[in-house]
């Protein structure tokens, strides 16, 4: 474990870690082992709710709006020269 | 839970069980669902699907990695599922939640038959879980009115707050056991009420001495107790008048 010497910090950082450490513990109670997520329903959807990945399908999309795709990789390649 | 309530706020309940040097292979979720699938007849599965990064000075390379798989198992009318895996079942209680007497014996059914099944030699953990979703029927309320349990801010800091979450380990009544209690705000159903969900988890982690499966029995009571005795501490009179007492 760093030492505060070596890190020449003003405040109690090695003290800290051990925090956040056992708030992580805290927070991996209720998960699978294995991997496989929450063994609660009620707490998987919600985790899937904020988190899915699929949520940001259709984002940006009005900046796209008019917008040949092909128009735009030759201007991109344009660029390139 | 201990007392009766005619509208009960358990969205719900569940009881995992893990346990150590399971004969697990592809054929143990096909003949749990063979003995279980007159009451359980919908499945569904959960891949967990890794995948690995290799970095080298001449390339950069993404390697699937073979995951875990979980194979639930659901009532038609969607009140309850069984979950299995290597090393694991979770017994999953969802509305409308009966009595614990009368959902306790499902688990010892399940338990049976994992047993049978895959072999376990030992149980490393049981988990006892209630997640309570309150709806309190205001935009703003005072917290000490409905819950015993709740963040304290000062008057210098307006002695109010928005959303919150806390978690805490706290003693339980039963030697041994962990009791965990996740409070927070939850989606509340319409502009004029509030949610809070009040999650009550009690574990029991195993002694090293492998444990006889009747032994369960034992803790898994227990372990109501501790989350009976926490939940009628958390909350007031006046949400056990929400909840309709019977």
């Amino acid at each position: 474990m760093t030492t505060l010497t070596a890190l020449n910090a003003p405040y109690e950082y090695v003290h800290m870690e051990e925090v956040v450490s056992g708030v992580k513990q805290l927070l991996m109670i209720g998960q699978s082992p294995n991997g496989t997520g929450p063994t609660s329903t009620y707490i998987a959807i919600g985790n899937n709710g904020g988190d899915s990945l699929l949520k940001l399908r259709g984002l940006g999309k009005h900046l796209w709006q008019g917008v040949d795709a092909q128009d735009y990789i030759n201007k991109l390649r344009q660029e390139w020269d | 839970m201990g007392k009766k309530y005619k509208n009960p706020p358990v969205v719900e309940a569940l009881c995992e069980i893990f346990f150590i040097g399971s004969k697990w292979d592809g054929t143990i979720p096909g003949m749990f669902f063979d003995k279980i699938k007159a009451d359980y007849s919908v499945k569904k599965e959960l891949k967990q699907i890794g995948v690995g990064l290799s970095i080298s000075p001449e390339a950069q390379q993404f390697i699937p990695m073979g995951g875990s798989t979980r194979i639930q198992f659901l009532k038609p009318d969607g009140s309850q599922l069984i979950q299995i895996e290597k090393d694991l079942i979770v017994i999953n209680q969802l509305r409308p939640y009966p009595r614990f007497e009368d959902w306790s014996p499902v688990v010892d059914k399940m338990l049976k038959l994992y047993c049978e099944l895959a072999q376990p030699t030992g149980i490393r953990q049981l988990g006892i879980r209630y997640i309570n979703r309150i709806v309190i029927p205001a935009h703003t309320f005072k917290m000490e009115d409905y819950f015993k349990l709740y963040p304290e801010i000062p008057d210098s800091l307006g002695a109010m707050h928005g959303r919150f979450m806390m978690r805490l380990e706290i003693p339980a009544k039963h030697k041994g056991h962990q009791l965990i209690i996740t409070f927070a705000t939850t989606q509340a159903d319409s502009p004029e009420t509030s949610a809070e969900m009040l999650d009550l988890y009690n574990v029991y982690p195993m002694p090293p001495q492998l444990l006889a499966v009747h032994d369960l029995d034992k803790y898994k009571k227990e372990a109501h107790e501790n989350i009976e005795l926490a939940f009628e501490n958390s909350i007031t009179q006046k949400s056990r008048d929400l909840f309709e007492e019977e």
